[in-house]
């Protein structure tokens, strides 16, 4: 019934309930007062009147007594005016009780007092009509035994009535006692079940309306922390019953979004995971603590892992392999991708096809919403088949550049043979052609050489020489066959003092990279310009840089120089190497584990720098 | 006239060298694989061998250490040719008791100082 009551209402009528109760406690204690009052009424109004009577009544009949005898010893006149006064006070005290006959028995009793009074008077106008006949003897007889019993009927039935009066009083004055100490108890229990039926009331109505609330909070709470199931069950029609009904819809209506995010999510979870399995080359997705996260088959196979086993794990607990590590580890700590080059990579041998595998490591950081890194992928790029193909290529470089030095060689022998008159004396412009002939000779071969070289670097089959080597003594062997060449040309070629700076690096291969940009620097600066060889520790590395004041490298072309066969601009034509010296270069110096690359601007000069390592 | 053996498979190569010597007056006998080297070596007896590294079926190395282990032919100076110019195959060939180790393409100036320090 109530739950069609609003709150308000609700409200309302507790406190109109206890307001009811209020009302009922101070009606019933009204009710005793007045019951009470009544007690105390009866006591004044009917008994204590009655008593005044009898007094006054006793009083009139004591000095009419006296009168009396005053009057029979002689004093006539005197006598009868007080009997005469108390006479009427008498009567009229005995009227005063006749209108307050209240009492059972009253009546009678002052219909014998008014007898026996009369009596009383009789025998007194007795005594009057014989005062003047009769002697003093007779008249105190006549008083003593006539007037004297009557006066004493008249005195005990005055004090019966008094007595009753009395009497009543006493019980009228229990009565209100008892009244009273009733009305106190009936009070106290009344007001007693009041408190009590106000306060079940009152936790009655506020379990009425915070059931609903706390049961609402509940719900709330399990909804908040993700249990969409959870249906409110409030019952109540009222603003919480509405609140929660709304509740319900809004829980409904997050429940749908979830579900259809999650299926979304499942989706998108389910395609990645599709994506990933299908990806042929193997792939590790590792966390910011380098934890396993996903593996796709193919990485279980070449690591020869269970992905179900090592999920959680740490990277190098299942993959010990310190160059993936690292990459990892540097992709975290910069955000950047980060790749390892051909020579790096990662070998795998497959036992059952007795074949050999390479893989060029990619690591790629995922950053969320905050940009903070929170998964990193590994790929391992299968790049046996470039592998195959390049070494296939160097193969062919080498084999081309051998079978290219035997002609060479025959050529080469026979022009200078000719220059060298063995055969005959030559004229001028024969010996002019057969110079342009040497000197082309000699290029090719110098080319040969140098693709010689790249092919060997390239298909790995150079050896490095590591030791700790001083900076210095590198500067000092690089710079010595050029002094000379240098000092003709009008260029000034100087090294920085490095004191005993060293690096872990292969001194012969170094002095040829210093050799080459050296080389390379000369021809394109002219008297005036000068090259400063420098070097410059930077945390773990040594910077070492060929610095110019030439004729600088354009824009477009300092991304390439490092590729094979690339000269810049208009050099294309001239007779300057072979355009594999940079090419060469950068190989060596990443066969070193470093970097080289150039900044430039033109007109003001290059700066070549390269990276190598620290001694350990 | 000292004899000097040639042994070079490439024909031309072969010519180029075989004129330059012989017009510094020396007698050429050129072969053009290992084993006629050897054989020639024994019964020809040259004063010295050009000899190329890369040839049919008995290598420069192993025809230089067949010489070598003979007492024979042991004190013949030999000049390795080759267009390789490792180190390794440098070390290998004053190993095996070559006396000089040529790299080509070689200048017929240099060619013949070197006949000369040996005869």
């Amino acid at each position: 019934m109530t739950k069609k009551w609003n709150l308000k209402t609700k409200i309302l009528l507790g406190y109109l309930l206890v307001v009811i109760i209020l009302v009922g406690v101070a009606s019933w204690s009204i009710y005793n007062f007045m019951t009470l009052n009544d007690a105390i009424n009866d006591i004044m109004v009917e008994n204590y009147r009655s008593v005044i009577a009898a007094e006054g009544m006793m009083e009139a009949l004591e000095r009419q007594d006296s009168a009396e005898l005053i009057f029979v010893f002689g004093q006539k006149e005197k006598a009868l005016d007080i009997f005469q006064r108390n006479q009427m006070r008498f009567m009229k005290h005995l009227s005063r009780a006749e209108d307050n006959i209240t009492i059972e028995g009253e009546k009678e009793i002052l219909d014998d007092i008014n007898k026996k009074y009369q009596n009383y008077l009789e025998k007194f106008y007795e005594l009057r009509s014989k005062y003047e006949q009769a002697e003093i003897n007779e008249l105190q007889s006549h008083y003593l035994e006539e007037i004297m019993p009557q006066f004493e009927a008249v005195k005990q039935e005055t004090r019966n009535l008094l007595q009753v009066n009395q009497g009543h009083m006493k019980t009228a004055q229990e009565k209100a006692n008892s009244n009273s100490s009733q009305a106190i108890y009936s009070t106290v229990a009344f007001s007693a079940a009041a408190i009590i039926l106000a306060i079940l009331l009152g936790v009655y109505i506020s379990n009425l309306i915070l059931k609903p609330i706390k049961e609402l909070t509940k719900t709330v709470k399990d909804i908040a922390g993700g249990d969409l199931e959870h249906v409110i069950q409030v019952e109540s029609e009222d603003e919480i019953g509405e609140l929660a009904h709304e509740f319900n819809k809004m829980t409904e209506r997050v429940k749908e979004f979830e579900e259809m995010n999650v299926s979304k999510i499942i989706k998108e979870k389910n395609k990645s995971e599709g994506i990933v399995k299908s990806i042929s080359n193997p792939l590790v997705v590792t966390d910011e603590d380098n934890q396993i996260q996903l593996m796709n088959p193919k990485a279980e196979e070449v690591f020869s892992l269970e992905e179900k086993e090592v999920t959680g794990d740490h990277f190098l607990e299942v993959i010990d392999d310190d160059r993936i590590f690292d990459l990892i580890t540097a992709a975290l700590e910069t955000g950047e991708e980060q790749g390892g080059t051909e020579q790096e990579a990662f070998k795998f041998r497959d036992e059952e096809e007795d074949k050999e595998f390479y893989f060029r490591i990619n690591v790629i950081p995922v950053t969320d919403k905050e940009d903070n890194i929170n998964l990193v992928v590994t790929l391992l790029e299968d790049i046996t088949h470039l592998k195959e193909v390049d070494q296939m290529k160097s193969e062919f470089v080498s084999m081309v550049s051998h079978e290219f030095r035997t002609p060479l060689t025959s050529m080469n022998m026979s022009i200078n043979m000719l220059l060298e008159e063995n055969t005959g004396s030559i004229n001028e412009d024969q010996e002019e052609l057969l110079t342009v002939a040497k000197e082309d000779c000699e290029n090719l071969n110098e080319l040969v050489d140098d693709l010689l070289d790249l092919s060997k670097i390239e298909s790995g089959e150079i050896d490095l020489d590591f030791s700790n080597v001083a900076v210095d003594e590198i500067f000092e062997a690089s710079v010595k066959p050029f002094t000379e060449q240098a000092e003709e040309q009008g260029v000034e070629l100087t090294k920085e003092e490095v004191e005993d700076l060293e690096v872990h690096a292969d001194f012969n291969k170094i002095t040829w990279v210093i050799t080459n940009l050296i080389g390379n620097a000369l021809r394109y600066t002219e008297a005036g310009d000068s090259i400063k060889l420098s070097a410059d520790k930077k945390g773990h590395k040594v910077h070492i840089s060929v610095a110019d004041t030439g004729a600088g490298i354009p824009k477009e072309y300092q991304h390439k120089i490092f590729d094979k066969f690339v000269r810049v601009g208009d050099d294309q034509d001239s007779n300057t190497g072979t355009g594999l010296g940079l090419a060469i270069a950068q190989e060596m110096i990443e066969a070193h584990g470093g970097r080289i690359w150039v900044e430039s601007k033109v007109g003001e000069g290059s700066k070549f720098t390269f990276t190598l390592k620290l001694p350990h | 006239m000292d004899k000097i053996l040639l042994v070079e498979d490439n024909k031309n190569i072969a010519k180029v060298l075989k004129m330059c010597l012989t017009k510094a007056d020396y007698e050429v006998k050129r072969v053009a694989n290992g084993t006629e080297a050897v054989d020639e070596a024994y019964n020809w007896k040259p004063a010295l061998i050009l000899l190329d590294i890369k040839i049919p079926k008995m290598n420069g190395f192993l025809v230089c250490e067949t010489l070598k282990d003979d007492d024979a032919t042991a004190n013949i100076p030999i000049i390795m040719l080759s267009a390789k110019a490792e180190e390794e195959d440098i070390q290998r060939a004053y190993d095996l008791g070559a006396t000089d180790y040529l790299i080509k393409p070689i200048e017929p100036q240099n060619l013949l100082k070197k006949i000369k320090e040996q005869l």
